[in-house]
């Protein structure tokens, strides 16, 4: 088996529900950059993320800097954030202690959760349930849990749904940060992703199950 | 209309507890000589009639399965695919009332015929104010359900509800649970902990109850057994609410302690109840160590790819038989560790191998 040290790679991964086989990846490395996932409705793009998130179990292995998602599962998903595309969350608690909670795990600093409060405006309502949220509003608050801490790899499922446009520009501007850190972000989104400056956009495509650059 | 409410609410109901039903009625009738059945009952009737105390337990048990129904059926009533029955709300008040307590007499039908039976034999021998007393009970707790389904359709939220205003707990996992509980299963959590006390308290009254840990630990049996609706409801939650949390750089052994410490809060009131009333200090981490035990392999039994209450519920029965043996056995600190080290087993082996997946209910 080739291993790709500095790369985030998928080696011999497949997933099946019941019978049905969903994803079925010989193998596939993605570089640091922006990669726009593409694929019709039912290709398998939230899969793949749940699979490479850790979310789904699977077979085959996922790593990033040798380590590896099978054999160091804790170390793995610690490189690891995931924004869904339907965010569920607990309807009784609040998005303050979601994100609270997520601050503690990705050991990131308070001042984070406040700069991207204000960026996305959630201050408002980040102390009432979740239950009350438009899904708009809970689509900021996930997106700000994807982004605390300082991950190399984050997996944004349809982050562009349901977001207003000054978010969708802020949003933009959180990707362009991440990746001058040297992160590897995947999209997956039906609009046209925009290149970020300085960092070209590779598409890739769920084609038959598979990954392939388009 | 009334098909519908009956297809769509009462049936899941039944197939819900189908196992807690069968268990009940296997220690009605299935203990007794077939040809012994009738006496056995008329005598049970007649200790009732004739005692307030024993006839105050049964009311309370009845009030119980009430609490559990209108529980069960509001926690259907939020999930999006029963929406449609809000629709209810356009009918009459009149209407509605009537076709919740038509839905309430159908849920209620086990309870309903034992409190005819009562009050048949009540009548009978002229203690009128005893028939009555029953029958008046039976009306308020239909009405009452019904009035509760009412609410909940006009409003999609009671107006009668244990709330617990202003809550913030800290964001720790073990009190996701616990918030789940005060938001969502605040009657379940009622009912579980007044039956619960009942179960402690009541084996506390036997004579030897202070010098013998394992009288309290019998009623804690029972106790436990009363806990298999959270249990369910929290393995519900983590695949629905908190499948989220699976991507999170946490060791399956780290899960399962904070599962362990999620269980030791839910069971804090009858540990403390066991340690005020057992005079040595044993009592309550022998309580702990067993019942968090006991809780823990349920959880665990339900890493699977498929699961559902009626499997917890078959489970919970053989597992509350064991306890209790092992309880009379005096074998309650090993019992409780083998149960134990099986539910890391279970959880360790399972855990990452399966997906989140909705039970079936």
């Amino acid at each position: 088996m080739i291993v790709y040290p500095n790369m985030l790679s998928l080696q011999k991964v497949s997933k099946r529900y019941q019978t049905e086989t969903v994803l079925s990846i010989d193998q596939f490395q993605f570089e640091k950059g922006l990669y726009w996932i593409k694929g019709v409705n039912g290709a398998g793009k939230t899969t793949l993320f749940k699979v490479m998130s850790g979310i789904l179990s699977f077979e085959g292995d996922v790593s990033f800097e040798n380590v590896s998602l099978k054999n160091n599962p804790v170390d793995f998903r610690q490189r690891v954030s995931y924004a869904p595309a339907e965010p569920i969350y607990p309807t009784y608690l609040t998005g303050f202690q979601l994100l609270r909670f997520m601050q503690r795990i990705r050991s990131a600093n308070h001042q984070q959760i406040n700069e991207f409060q204000e960026l996305f405006n959630t201050n408002e309502y980040s102390n009432q349930p979740i239950g009350t949220y438009s899904s708009g509003m809970l689509k900021k608050i996930s997106l700000i849990m994807a982004f605390l801490g300082n991950c190399p790899i984050l997996l944004l499922d349809e982050p562009f749904i349901t977001l207003d446009v000054t978010s969708v520009r802020h949003l933009y501007s959180l990707i362009s940060d991440r990746l001058q850190t040297g992160a590897t972000i995947l999209v997956s989104t039906h609009q046209p992703l925009e290149s970020v400056e300085n960092f070209p956009c590779r598409t890739i495509g769920i084609q038959e199950k598979t990954l392939v650059y388009l | 209309m009334t098909g519908i409410l009956l297809r769509s609410l009462a049936r899941p109901f039944y197939e819900r507890h189908i196992g807690l039903l069968a268990f009940v009625c296997f220690f009605m009738f299935g203990i007794v000589e077939p040809s012994q059945i009738i006496s056995y009952h008329l005598s049970l009737i007649l200790a009732a009639l004739q005692s307030p105390v024993f006839l105050g337990l049964i009311m309370l048990a009845w009030l119980l399965y009430t609490l559990k129904s209108i529980s069960f059926t509001r926690q259907l009533l939020s999930e999006p695919s029963h929406e449609f029955i809000y629709s209810l709300a356009a009918l009459p008040r009149l209407q509605q009332l009537k076709l919740f307590i038509i839905y309430q007499v159908v849920v209620q039908e086990p309870v309903l015929i034992y409190a005819l039976m009562m009050t048949g034999v009540a009548i009978y021998h002229q203690w009128w104010l005893t028939g009555l007393a029953i029958l008046i009970t039976q009306i308020v707790l239909l009405a009452f359900a019904a009035w509760q389904y009412y609410l909940t359709i006009q409003a999609r939220q009671p107006r009668w509800s244990l709330v617990f205003p202003g809550v913030q707990l800290p964001a720790f996992y073990p009190l996701f649970y616990i918030q789940k509980i005060f938001a969502d299963l605040k009657l379940v959590l009622l009912a579980t902990k007044i039956f619960g006390w009942c179960a402690i308290v009541g084996f506390m009254q036997i004579e030897s109850a202070t010098s013998d840990v394992r009288i309290p630990l019998l009623g804690f049996a029972f106790a436990l057994l009363g806990h298999l609706t959270l249990i369910f409801e929290f393995r519900k939650t983590e695949d629905t609410q908190l499948d989220w949390t699976r991507a999170l750089p946490w060791s399956v052994g780290y899960r399962w302690v904070l599962l362990l410490l999620t269980y030791s809060l839910i069971l804090l009131p009858e540990i403390l109840v066991i340690s005020v009333r057992f005079p040595e200090w044993y009592a309550g981490p022998v309580a702990w160590w067993s019942g968090t035990a006991f809780c823990m392999l349920l959880h665990s039994l339900l890493y699977r790819q498929t699961w559902s209450m009626d499997q917890l519920i078959r489970q919970g029965f053989v597992l509350f038989l064991l306890f209790f043996g092992m309880a009379t056995a005096r074998f309650y600190l090993w019992g409780a560790g083998i149960t134990m080290g099986l539910s890391w087993i279970l959880m360790n082996r399972n855990f990452l191998r399966i997906d989140p997946s909705a039970p079936k209910t």
